[in-house]
């Protein structure tokens, strides 16, 4: 029996001593090395909706010549129940869904809005930080057919969400000549019946001594979404489920400038540009809409004894531009206060702006607290709306039904609301290698929407228009240097 | 009249030397600001003389002649000694008694002066009981050398300064950079136009003078410290038996065997000091020491 007391090489023992002979100077030089970060992510959405565990793992491996690989593995396991998109009513009503699931909801925003890098953000470029942020609007379950009624009065949720997925990413910095920085990668991430590739390519240059960068990246998405039961025509019959089609697809090309500026020794600032560009299929296979006549809901001429809702339908085109200012504060000796805006702006006529702060608060070298507070607001695109109206949206003539219109979602993340977000993180730094943290946030919307008239007494009268979503998540993470 | 500090411009680097520490220090600068390779040439200059001043065991106002003049009376010492004592002890134990810093007492009977003086076995015994780390009570702050022994922080001195001043300048200066002490170097890059750093190892002449090498070995190193421990100039020859000047604390007598150079890299210049003068300390087996603590090494016999 060998005790595991392995003694330290003499090499790893005069390290040890040289640096603390030196000091931490030489341990601030990130020389070859490992990285390991490791984090669980639990998301759950208030009032039984989506609840999401989210096992991450980020491997980065640094050379001698200061380039360095990095792999993220992340698995998102869901569950629980999602708006359909059908408006609350004071009558019970039946949903069948061929796909067994609706998509998932408004969860994509509150998780993105988490600062625990679970988000799918693209980044293409090692000196900036947060560059263009998906959330992706296909998501469903494993396919049974399911019948669910919701009773009188509450938001309609398909109570069988679930799904899980897998994304791996993969990245390349180096460090060029005459201070140039290259840096590549790729993703790819799938779930029943959805994928995404994605390849990214950023230079950066820095300037005056290293106080200026200046960079360019790209990021080429290509998407491929198959619906279970098919993909819905739009702005048909929910219960006929006509279909056009097994899969289509969507491709997104982001462009990102950006400048980092070090105005001094305490402050660091970074704005970004970018420009996103998506075309191909955009509508939510599994969200619909429902048609009232003032305010009732009416009969599906194609479906005796169902009411009648229409799947819904969005642009095939999608333009977003995005302004990003952060600074970075270095105050008193390891405090960093951390604040951002953020405003975007897009052809569907979406407008948001965030405001996020958060500070680093080191109170002791074992200890450190990170309160974090983000605001968001964003106006409706045009094609929103909480239900379709007969004779303004829709008609039927003898039997047949005809939208008027050419897109409609109900889906409130295409909504106005705003949404506070507050979050604690406490971090317990083990040693000079290895580091624990939790984090906690909550999560609140507010509805910002016009209400739309409805007549007095009817199905609609008095209900909820937009479901306000709430949610809390905890992260627990820990990464480790070798 | 001696120079103090040089400045020199090419079209790609600037390059600042002066002396100190009985070597020719210089620091190359991967940059064309004149201006600014001047005022940090000056910086690592002043430097390296307060470190100097403050370690040198040929002055007579420093911690280290208080230390080794006190007659076995307690020495509080100031914090960076301390640092380098703390270290001294940890290296003595994990070189079981091959590095010394008690040792320099030796110096007293061995000249190397190329000439055939080998002292007798006698003289060697009567200065082995003023040495060993282990008679020096060693509680930081406070230091008790026992009187007659000696201490001497020259085997890392240099190597130390190496790194400090590389902290130094890098805390001020973004783009590559070089330190070199006498062949003990430390690096950052790689440089602007994408290249290590090239670095020559100094040939090894035999007793007749010609080159033992047929060429100069060149080094690409863009990070760490380099730093080479060699006999080329400083022996005795008597009998056809070649001494080296690297002195084995535990016998008192030149380690048999060594390689004539050994030059290795490391994370830091201490580092690859350390290797190197240990690995000669261990004669024959320099090479084998390293090869099992897997330092990249270059030797010459």
């Amino acid at each position: 029996m060998q005790l595991i007391n392995k003694k330290l090489s003499f090499s790893a023992s005069l390290a040890l001593a040289t640096s603390t002979l030196l000091g931490a100077n030489t341990q601030v030089n990130a020389e070859e090395g490992w990285q390991a970060d490791s984090a669980v992510l639990i998301y759950n959405e208030n009032n039984g909706r989506v609840s999401a565990i989210e096992p991450a793992v980020n491997l980065r491996r640094t050379y001698e010549d200061e380039s360095s690989i990095n792999l993220r593995v992340v698995y998102d396991a869901l569950t629980g129940a999602s708006p359909n998109g059908a408006a609350s009513a004071s009558v019970a009503q039946t949903f069948t869904s061929a796909s067994g699931s609706a998509a998932q909801t408004a969860n994509a925003q509150a998780m993105t809005s988490s600062s625990g890098g679970t988000s799918r953000q693209v980044t293409p470029s090692p000196n900036v930080n947060t560059i263009v942020t998906h959330s992706y609007d296909d998501d469903e379950g494993e396919g049974h057919s399911t019948t669910y009624t919701i009773a009188p009065g509450d938001t309609p949720l398909d109570p069988s969400f679930e799904d899980s997925r897998t994304t791996v990413s993969l990245g390349w910095t180096k460090p060029l000549e005459d201070n140039y920085t290259v840096n590549l990668g790729g993703s790819y991430s799938t779930e029943g019946d959805f994928t995404s590739f994605s390849v990214n390519g950023a230079v950066a240059k820095d300037f005056n001594q290293k106080s200026t960068t200046l960079s360019a990246g790209l990021n080429l998405e290509f998407d491929t979404v198959t619906p279970n039961g098919g993909l819905p025509d739009p702005l048909t019959s929910y219960a006929t489920h006509n279909t056009i089609g097994e899969s289509d697809s969507k491709n997104v090309v982001d462009t990102i400038i950006g400048l980092t500026q070090v105005i001094n020794r305490r402050w660091i600032t970074q704005f970004n540009i970018s420009l996103s560009q998506s075309s191909g299929h955009h509508s939510d296979p599994y969200k619909i809409l429902t048609v009232a006549d003032q305010g009732n809901l009416i009969t599906d001429p194609e479906n005796a004894g169902n009411y009648l809702y229409l799947f819904e339908s969005r642009p095939d085109s999608r333009q977003k531009l995005s302004l990003y200012w952060q600074n970075k504060f270095a105050i008193m000796n390891n405090n960093v206060l951390d604040l951002s805006y953020r405003y975007m702006t897009d052809d569907w006529g979406v407008n948001s702006h965030t405001v996020d702060a958060t500070f680093h608060w080191q109170l002791s070298d074992s200890f450190y607290l990170e309160p974090h507070a983000r605001y968001y607001e964003q106006t409706a695109a045009d094609f929103y709306t909480p239900f379709l109206s007969l004779g303004d949206d829709v008609v039927i003539n003898s039997g047949a039904i005809t939208a008027l219109v050419d897109y409609a979602s109900s889906d409130p993340r295409l909504g106005a609301f705003s949404a506070n977000t507050y979050g604690l993180k406490m971090g317990f730094p083990l040693s000079d290698t290895r580091e624990l943290s939790l984090s906690v946030e909550t999560y609140q919307q507010q509805d910002k929407n016009i209400r739309k008239e409805v007549a007095a007494g009817s199905h609609l009268d008095g209900q909820s228009q937009f479901a306000e979503l709430s949610a809390n998540w905890v992260q627990l993470g820990y990464s480790v240097r070798w | 009249m001696d120079y103090c500090l040089q400045l020199t411009q090419t079209s790609d680097l600037c390059r600042v030397r002066f002396p100190a520490m009985a070597s020719t220090c210089e620091v190359i600068f991967d940059t064309t600001d004149a201006t600014l390779a001047l005022a940090l040439g000056q910086l690592v200059q002043e430097e390296t003389q307060r470190i100097e001043r403050h370690l040198s065991r040929y002055r007579d106002d420093n911690i280290i002649f208080q230390i080794n003049n006190a007659n076995g009376v307690a020495v509080i010492v100031d914090d960076e000694t301390a640092d380098l004592l703390d270290f001294a002890a940890t290296l003595w134990q994990l070189s079981n008694g091959l590095f010394d810093i008690t040792s320099g007492k030796l110096r007293a009977i061995w000249r190397f002066d190329g000439s055939d003086n080998v002292p007798e076995q006698a003289a060697v015994d009567a200065i082995l009981p003023l040495i060993g780390w282990q008679k020096v009570q060693w509680q930081r702050p406070t230091l008790i050398l026992p009187a007659g022994m000696e201490i001497d922080l020259g085997g890392i001195g240099k190597e130390y300064a190496v790194d400090k001043t590389y902290d130094l300048v890098k805390s001020q200066f973004k783009e590559a950079f070089l330190v070199n002490f006498g062949g003990d170097l430390r690096v950052q890059g790689p440089r602007k136009n994408g290249h290590p750093w090239q670095v020559g190892i100094e040939t090894v002449t035999d007793e007749n003078n010609n080159n033992m090498q047929q060429q100069e070995t060149i080094i690409d190193i863009s990070h760490g410290g380099l730093a080479t421990s060699g006999d080329s100039r400083r022996y005795l020859l008597k009998n056809n038996q070649r001494y080296s000047h690297i002195l084995n604390p535990l016998t008192g007598w030149p380690v048999v065997s060594a390689p004539r150079s050994i030059t290795t890299i490391a994370p830091t210049c201490v580092e690859a000091g350390l290797c190197s003068s240990l690995a000669m300390l261990m004669g024959i087996n320099a090479e084998a020491f390293l090869e099992e603590q897997n330092v990249t090494y270059w030797s010459i016999r």
